[in-house]
């Protein structure tokens, strides 16, 4: 046989890939919320807070809102993960601007259902 | 003049004076890409911050006061560029993924279209705002 | 005709300059080459590479006014004054507009840029239909001169890791080809999220490929085909005849 370079990531047989479809796919989420968002606005064109709240005070919007919040944590964490690998090369700094990284969106998921929910 | 001393192997310099380096639209389109996806990702915590402020009554009074200054006006819509750019250049970027207009002459053309069109939307966007 | 020329001799220079030649033309200059190799008269401490002067060895690609292309099949009357000329980007400068190449054709080596056939060597050549000998247009033509990957940013920051433009466009040449049986490992070897997946449609590549090839596009089918791989949960075997799988086409051997 071959001996063609052993994998980077032993293990994980398809990690590129799987990162790569889910930036896609996290992304197609947000492209639908985002449109069917304006064209929401755009209908109901909500004038003060009572006319908002009509819009948001139910679960279809959260869960909606929810879904499309932690697609987009996750779409940030390639992202700046790319960013970082690209930019950053002290090896210590870099690792942890990552690990800020990731403590910020956990944060931004867990306080984005305390604001959904008003608990 | 000569030091004698060759320099050793990783300490020669590169040329990557970026200045120096043209820069065709489709990868203007692309560092903007990344650099409006870096500044939503700082700008999360006020995103966040302002949808729980509209989930109160007070909270959302005071976020429509302050759409009046031209101080928060302005910044925002430098966010709503970013946004805008980063969408239409993630929808030219799936296209690309899907092998649609991969020639050079076509993706030439849609990083024209989609710097124009971000730049529109986002003027259409501030007038509206005004 | 005005010249910018980077400048660096590490026996000598601590950090790189740009220096500025004037010259005077003859007129069987036409090429930036022909203008380099007239200042080397002037000057003989500039070192540059060439070798074939008709854009097929791919020795001299350079930075010229901000793009990578070779000198030799640049025309000057296309260029602006001052003609900046500077190495090509991201690699070491060994001298001059000499860069050390290292990297780039590790690079290439570990795609495998070769035929992998385990079948008992045929006594006359392993054939192709024209059809499948088709599919190697735009990809066999490459030169290696490195204009494409020295253009790619992805390439710039992480040279170890990213495979670049010319190596990705390799991988896909052999995948592409009928008598290759390897396509399982080929992709398995650009798994990782830097060998392939640091590719992100800037298509510099494209622009400045002195053959008029298209890497992005070469890059985007391997992606096509580790999505295939990822839909039907793996490959099969190399054994049941699977590079590219079903268009492959049986050809029987002249005896």
């Amino acid at each position: 046989m071959v001996n063609l370079p052993p994998r980077a990531v032993a293990g994980a047989k398809h990690h590129g890939s799987y990162e790569w479809l889910l930036q896609r796919f996290t992304a197609a989420i947000m492209a639908i919320y985002t449109l069917g968002m304006i064209s929401l606005l755009m209908i109901r064109q909500p004038d003060g807070y009572s006319e908002w709240v009509a819009i948001t005070d139910n679960n279809t919007w959260r869960f909606g809102t929810l879904l499309t919040l932690l697609s987009l944590f996750v779409h940030a964490w390639q992202g700046v993960l790319d960013i970082l690998n690209d930019y950053i090369k002290p090896l210590a700094l870099r690792k942890a601007l990552k690990l800020a990284t990731l403590l910020a969106l956990v944060w931004y998921a867990v306080w984005s259902v305390l604001i959904l929910w008003k608990l | 003049m000569s030091t004698g001393i060759a320099m050793p192997y990783d300490q020669r310099p590169k040329n990557l004076n970026l200045a120096s380096i043209r820069l065709p639209v489709p990868a203007l389109v692309s560092i903007l890409h990344r650099a409006s996806g870096a500044l939503i990702f700082l700008l999360l915590p006020v995103l966040l911050w302002a949808l729980q402020q509209s989930t109160e009554a007070g909270g959302y009074a005071g976020l429509v006061n302050m759409m009046d200054s031209a101080w928060i006006k302005l910044p925002l819509l430098v966010l709503i560029w970013a946004f805008i750019h980063h969408f239409l250049a993630g929808i030219r970027h799936l296209t690309l993924d899907m092998r649609f207009g991969l020639e050079i002459r076509q993706a030439r053309r849609s990083s024209k279209l989609v710097l124009v069109a971000g730049l529109l939307l986002t003027l259409l966007t501030g007038i509206w705002l005004w | 005709m005005r010249f910018s020329i980077y400048r660096f001799n590490p026996d000598v220079d601590l950090e790189p300059y740009m220096q500025d030649y004037e010259v005077a033309l003859q007129p069987e200059d036409r090429m930036l080459l022909d203008a380099l190799l007239r200042i080397k008269t002037m000057d003989d401490t500039l070192s540059m590479r060439k070798s074939c002067r008709e854009g097929v060895c791919g020795s001299d690609a350079m930075n010229i006014n901000g793009k990578n292309g070779l000198a030799c099949v640049t025309k000057l009357s296309s260029l602006s004054e001052p003609v900046v000329v500077r190495p090509m980007p991201g690699l070491p400068v060994v001298r001059d507009l000499v860069v050390d190449m290292t990297q780039f054709f590790e690079n290439y080596n570990s795609v495998k840029p070769y035929l992998v056939n385990h079948d008992p060597v045929p006594e006359t050549e392993r054939l192709q239909s024209p059809e499948q000998r088709a599919k190697l247009d735009g990809l066999y033509e490459c030169i290696l001169c490195g204009a494409c990957t020295t253009s790619c940013p992805s390439f710039w920051w992480n040279p170890d890791k990213f495979v670049g433009p010319a190596g990705l466009l390799q991988a896909y040449r052999f995948m592409a080809d009928s008598r290759d049986q390897v396509l399982e490992q080929r992709l398995d070897n650009l798994e990782d999220p830097f060998r392939l997946y640091k590719c992100h449609n800037i298509m510099n590549c494209v622009d400045v490929c002195p053959k008029g090839l298209s890497p992005a596009k070469a890059i985007s089918k391997i992606k096509e085909l580790k999505m295939k791989g990822l839909k039907s949960g793996g490959f099969k075997a190399p054994a049941s005849g699977t590079a590219l799988a079903g268009k492959q086409i049986s050809i029987k051997r002249v005896p």
